[in-house]
């Protein structure tokens, strides 16, 4: 017998199978008896070894943690949120979308520098040219916008993304 | 039906009763597999924490044909695994000293100290001698008792390849135990009143 098919009896008897011819060789290989001997030593180790008890109130602290981490709403309202914050978005894109071409098509429409800033501020966004405007002719203008521009993202990354990490259950 | 099956259902459906219920049947076997892995319990209790917490953000994802029990080991396998590694990391880059060999601190802790004089102590320094990947087939073989097509499945390897790294994680566990007998016996022949300095001395000590 071949040592590597030892090695497969000597698991096959560990598992409490049969491993024909396994003794005969190992009277006989040294290297394989030594190595049978190790293998019985670890197995009876091992079989010996219980479980350990959880500490007490483990289930509560999970679903605590699990509470605490998820924030879990009931589905309606996920649903209600979800909708809510996918047309807050829409609208805001589509106002930002809007505002954007109508100030440069007067740019370019008109010939007097009075229509042309005017543009250049419903260019901005209409939220923040109506601001500009409110404000005066000042450099907030564009952090105006930007800050447009990361409230859209905020809210369709809550509308898109954070719904499907969250799990629906209800209690 | 059977009860876990019903719970097993109904947390699928969104009911977090039967949820909670189902982390009440799998807390003990979870709870073990993250301890018997990662070797301490306050460890323990923050895997098991976080492995149910995936276990119920990966509810959508569940294929009803598979066992409970083992999507769930294998979700805990994935974050023992990834949370060794970030810990051996960590003690690599300590090694990055280029004259002295560190020795994790934890070896001379008085509290750890005084926890390795247990019986169990002595089995989680012998699976912490393991590689990860020994200890993982080593933990699922002998304390969830799962055969090695249910291993395979948990660790996503082959059948073959669990055997193979069951054989060898035994061997080195066998010869682990062998020689530390020998050791033993060989300190109740000599006298042990010098084993304590010795062991305080290696804390840091030069690479050879």
């Amino acid at each position: 017998m071949q040592c590597d098919h030892a090695r497969i009896l000597m698991d096959q008897r560990l598992d409490g199978g049969a491993a024909p011819g396994l003794l005969e060789h190992l009277a006989v290989c040294a290297s394989c008896a030594r190595e049978w001997s190790e293998l019985q030593t670890a197995d009876h180790f091992l079989l010996a070894q219980e479980m350990v008890e959880p500490p007490a109130h483990l289930t509560s602290r999970v679903m605590n943690n699990i509470e605490v981490k998820t924030g879990s709403l009931p589905s309606w309202r996920q649903t209600l949120l979800q909708v809510a914050l996918l047309l807050v978005g829409t609208l805001l894109v589509l106002t930002a979308t809007a505002a954007f071409f109508h100030g440069w098509w007067q740019v370019l429409a008109s010939p007097d520098a009075a229509s042309q800033v005017d543009g250049v501020v419903r260019g901005a966004g209409l939220v923040t040219g109506m601001l500009f405007e409110v404000v005066g002719h000042s450099a907030i203008v564009w952090p105006m916008y930007a800050a447009l521009v990361v409230a859209m993202a905020l809210v369709w990354f809550g509308a898109l993304v954070v719904p499907r990490s969250a799990p629906r259950m209800t209690r | 039906m059977d009860s876990e099956a019903a719970w097993r259902d109904a947390a699928l459906a969104g009911d977090r009763t039967a949820f909670a219920k189902l982390v009440d049947h799998y807390q003990r076997p979870v709870y073990n597999f993250t301890y018997r892995m990662l070797g301490n319990r306050g460890d323990a209790e923050d895997a098991t924490q976080e492995v149910f917490l995936r276990a119920y953000r990966a509810l959508g994802t569940y294929d009803r044909k598979r066992p409970f029990s083992t999507w769930l080991l294998s979700i805990a396998a994935h974050y023992c695994i990834d949370r060794l590694r970030r810990r051996r990391n960590r003690e690599v880059s300590l090694d990055g000293l280029p004259t002295w060999r560190w020795v994790p601190a934890e070896a001379v802790d008085p509290q750890r100290a005084a926890e390795r004089s247990d019986e169990g102590d002595r089995v989680r320094r012998l699976l912490d001698d393991l590689p990860e990947d020994y200890r993982l087939v080593v933990v699922l073989r002998y304390w969830h008792d799962l055969g090695y097509a249910e291993i395979a499945s948990v660790i996503g390897e082959s059948e073959s390849a669990v055997k193979s790294r069951l054989h060898r994680a035994r061997r080195r566990l066998g010869a682990s135990l062998e020689e530390s007998e020998r050791a033993a016996s060989r300190d109740s022949e000599a006298g042990s009143a010098t084993v304590g300095g010795s062991r305080q001395c290696s804390a840091i000590m030069p690479a050879s």
